[in-house]
């Protein structure tokens, strides 16, 4: 029978000894109008928790040194696995303010969407602070792989599209704008099933408005536990039957009643004591009777450990929620057609405000520029500069040293460092000139170099014995200077040495050791020799990725790296500090093999970087000092680069930003961010 | 969101005394919708039809499609199957008079 017999439930309730109550049908009870989470302040813990969670308990994060904040337990420790995090006897997401309003999936099988949905929306306030973000449940069933209809699914594949088509918000598709209006049976099911009929909606615009998600994990035993109590919600699957949809609180186990079928929700916590899953349904709010104080009722309930073939399956988690570009992003405009060589990423510089010039390596590895500046209708270019070849896998480099003057640094087909200049009265670039006649480089490298006051450079590479030396121009030079090595420091194989100007005439750069470790030494006027090379914070880096560092303003370093969990992470350094701080990890982001992070400083203390994530698309977060954290990850509309490829940026003038990359068909595109 | 069905449907069908008879009304998807069934005196529910095998990797949300059942002694009975959820029975989502005819 599909409506069981109440009295004849709660008599078998008894004689099972169960925990649960069935509820009246046709209770008079008051109608639940949905569970108001407590307010709390968020989950700041919640982030270092999963940090802390992952470099205990995966082996290759980023060295397992970094000194990640320390998170005081929810209550007492319960256990968890050896050597990991603890956990509380219980806990229920709901305390933390992060789970969205109980929603209804009427009457369509989409249990797994609306699951999936309010896992990644939860994920999103962890992550990135704020509610719950509301995402469409009719997007992710119907205009996904599912396909438009009410049919089943599982928690894996859907989280699968949602890494690689991403979900839009709610508000972009609402639930009702997936079935006709009234909605109508689905005529390829039998009529006695009573299964709407869902349709497939084209939501204009959609690249930009897609939430996707970096990371899908699944668990299973206790570790289900630990990672409810330190990342965040999980979605599972079970077997409803009969019994279940006269929940009326307590701890439900099944007692009578024959199957209904499948079924997928969101799990929000745990409790050890009554030996129970806590779950959010999507059959309204009115399911389970009126919120009670045991956390179960409008909408929640509480499942026994084991019931109902919950550990049939793992249970799903979801990280890095990357949210949708901001509108104020322009592009990916193709700059005039330009192709670049493979493995060559694409610099540029702003010689004077609002100019841009861009430097390429074209695939005959001839040495390529292109400027814009305001007027211009279009980019121009690309120009040669002059008969330079460049090494393969490598990538050219160029500095302003003071108002409207270029230089750019490649390294030869003799693996020499050249150099190209130009300025305001010259009809073509100069160079290119050998520097400093003889260093023979590293494979794979590329050299950096910086502007430490009006006029003056200084460029570093990584010489053929893995050495780090450093050459320098000033006017009155006839020549440059150099090569002088800097210390002994050895840098990594396929790894470059940057710099960065903290203020007038001091130099900081920055290597990827030949141990991995992340390393820095520094100058400034006066000093005999460089000082250092000092490791910064036990950071290990990914193989093949360069440190790249920006001063936000006087004397302040921040630098980013990929770790070797492949995770984007920060370390700063400012005046008064004994020692650089970090490693911070930047969200939960996974960044492609062999990339590196790129930062700029729009304005005074606010930071930009860029990173290209595993999917080879393009990403960006910021931070300023009024964010207590840095801003979710958004991917720059539907870019993706190249592999072996970064992404570079430009700030033209304050707060307007320019990224450049080499498109997967080799082209170079930019894109643009403005107020 | 109402779905524009309001009207109470009437379906026709024979069956057999004393041997199970497939009602045209089935269980759906896990959604808390349930059809319930109000039997005259000679009829009575048995278990339901077979269960249809979701699909691979559709076991979640997928329908059961077992039909619902009855036994019953010979006349013509008419039966009202409410799909509705049990917290919300005064709201049914449907309504289905299933005229029964057993010889």
């Amino acid at each position: 029978m599909a409506v069981l017999e109440i009295n004849k439930l709660r008599s078998d309730i008894a004689a099972a000894g169960a925990k649960w109550v069935a509820r009246d049908p046709g209770s008079t009870e008051p109608r639940a109008t949905g569970w108001q989470p407590t307010p709390s302040a968020l989950l700041r813990t919640a982030q270092a928790n999963a940090a802390r969670l992952k470099t205990t308990r995966l082996a290759a994060v980023f060295g397992g040194t970094a000194a990640l904040p320390t998170v005081a337990a929810d209550g007492g420790v319960a256990g968890g696995p050896a050597g990991g995090p603890g956990r509380p006897a219980a806990f229920d997401w709901r305390t933390k303010g992060v789970i969205g309003p109980v929603t209804d999936q009427e009457r369509c099988g989409s249990c797994v969407s609306f699951a999936t949905t309010g896992l990644v929306g939860a994920m999103a306030a962890i992550e990135h602070g704020g509610n719950s973000v509301a995402l469409s449940q009719s997007d992710q069933h119907f205009n996904s792989s599912h396909g438009p209809n009410c049919g089943g699914w599982n928690n894996g594949d859907s989280l699968g599209q949602m890494q690689s088509r991403g979900v839009v918000g709610f508000e972009d598709e609402t639930y009702a704008q997936g079935f006709d209006s009234p909605p109508q049976l689905d005529p390829s099911y039998p009529p006695s099933q009573d299964i709407w009929q869902a349709r497939a909606r084209t939501i204009a615009n959609r690249p930009r408005k897609a939430y996707t998600i970096m990371d899908i994990s699944s668990w299973g035993g206790d570790d289900r536990k630990t990672y409810l109590a330190n990342v965040g919600p999980l979605v599972c699957g079970f077997t409803v039957y009969d019994d279940f949809q006269s929940y009326g609180g307590g701890v439900y186990s099944h007692v009578s009643g024959a199957v209904d079928g499948g079924h997928a929700v969101m799990v929000i916590g745990y409790d050890d004591n009554e030996q129970c899953w806590i779950c959010r349904n999507s059959w309204g709010a009115g399911f389970g009777g009126p919120a009670r104080a045991d956390g179960t009722g409008a909408g929640f309930f509480k499942i026994k450990y084991g019931q109902c073939d919950i550990d049939g399956e793992d249970f799903f988690g979801a990280q890095g929620i990357i949210e949708p570009a901001s509108l104020n992003w322009g592009g990916w405009w193709p700059i005039q057609g330009g192709i670049a060589a493979s493995n060559t990423s694409v610099f540029g510089v702003s010689r004077s405000t609002d100019k841009l010039d861009i430097f390429s390596i074209g695939t005959d590895h001839g040495s390529y520029t292109a400027a814009w500046q305001p007027g211009d209708a279009h980019w121009g270019g690309w120009w040669r500069v002059q008969n330079g070849l460049v090494a393969p896998c490598t990538s050219i480099t160029g500095v302003s040293r003071s108002a409207d003057k270029l230089d750019i640094f490649g390294i030869g087909t003799d693996n020499k460092v050249y150099t190209a200049a130009w300025q305001p009265g010259d009809t073509t670039w100069g160079g290119w000139w050998s520097v400093a006649n003889g260093l023979s480089v590293a494979s794979n490298t590329s050299v950096f170099g910086v502007s430490r006051s009006a006029n003056k450079l200084d460029i570093f590479a990584v010489g053929s014995d893995h050495g780090i030396y450093t050459a320098a121009w000033q006017p009155g030079d006839a020549h440059w200077g150099g090569w002088w090595r800097v210390q002994n420091g050895l840098a990594a194989p396929n790894t470059s040495i940057t710099a960065v100007s903290r203020s007038a005439d001091k130099l900081d750069i920055f290597a990827v050791g030949s141990d991995q470790h992340i390393y820095t030494a520094a100058w400034q006027p006066g000093d005999a020799n460089w000082g250092g090379w000092w490791p910064i914070q036990g950071g290990i880096a990914a193989p093949g990725t360069s440190v790249f560092g920006v001063s936000r303003s006087a004397d302040k370093l921040d630098v980013f790296c990929v770790g070797t969990d492949m995770q984007v992470y920060t370390a700063a350094w400012q005046p008064g500090f004994t020692s650089w701080r970090g490693w911070w990890a930047i969200g939960h982001f996974k960044a492609a093999p062999g990339t590196s992070v790129y930062a700029v400083s729009r304005t005074t203390d606010r930071l930009d970087i860029f990173a290209v994530g595993e999917d080879h698309g393009i990403y960006t977060a910021s931070w300023q000092p009024s964010q207590t954290q840095w801003s979710a990850w958004s991917r720059i509309l539907d870019g993706a680069v190249a592999p072996s490829t970064m992404v570079t940026a430009v700030v033209r003038s304050a707060n307007h930003l320019d990224v450049f990359a080499v498109g997967t068909d080799g082209h170079v595109y930019t894109a643009a961010w403005q107020p | 969101m109402v779905m524009g069905m309001a009207a109470i449907e009437t379906v026709a069908i024979h069956g057999e005394a004393g041997v199970p008879v497939a009602l045209p009304v089935a269980r759906g998807p896990a959604t808390g919708y349930q059809w319930s069934l109000s039997l005259p005196a000679g009829v009575s529910q048995v278990a339901d039809g077979p269960a249809v095998p979701p699909p691979p990797g559709q076991h979640l949300g997928a329908a059961s499609g077992a039909a619902l059942s009855v036994v019953a002694t010979p006349g013509v009975y008419r039966i009202t199957a409410t799909l509705a959820r049990p917290w919300e029975p005064d709201k049914p989502a449907r309504t289905v008079v299933i005229v029964l005819t057993v010889q």
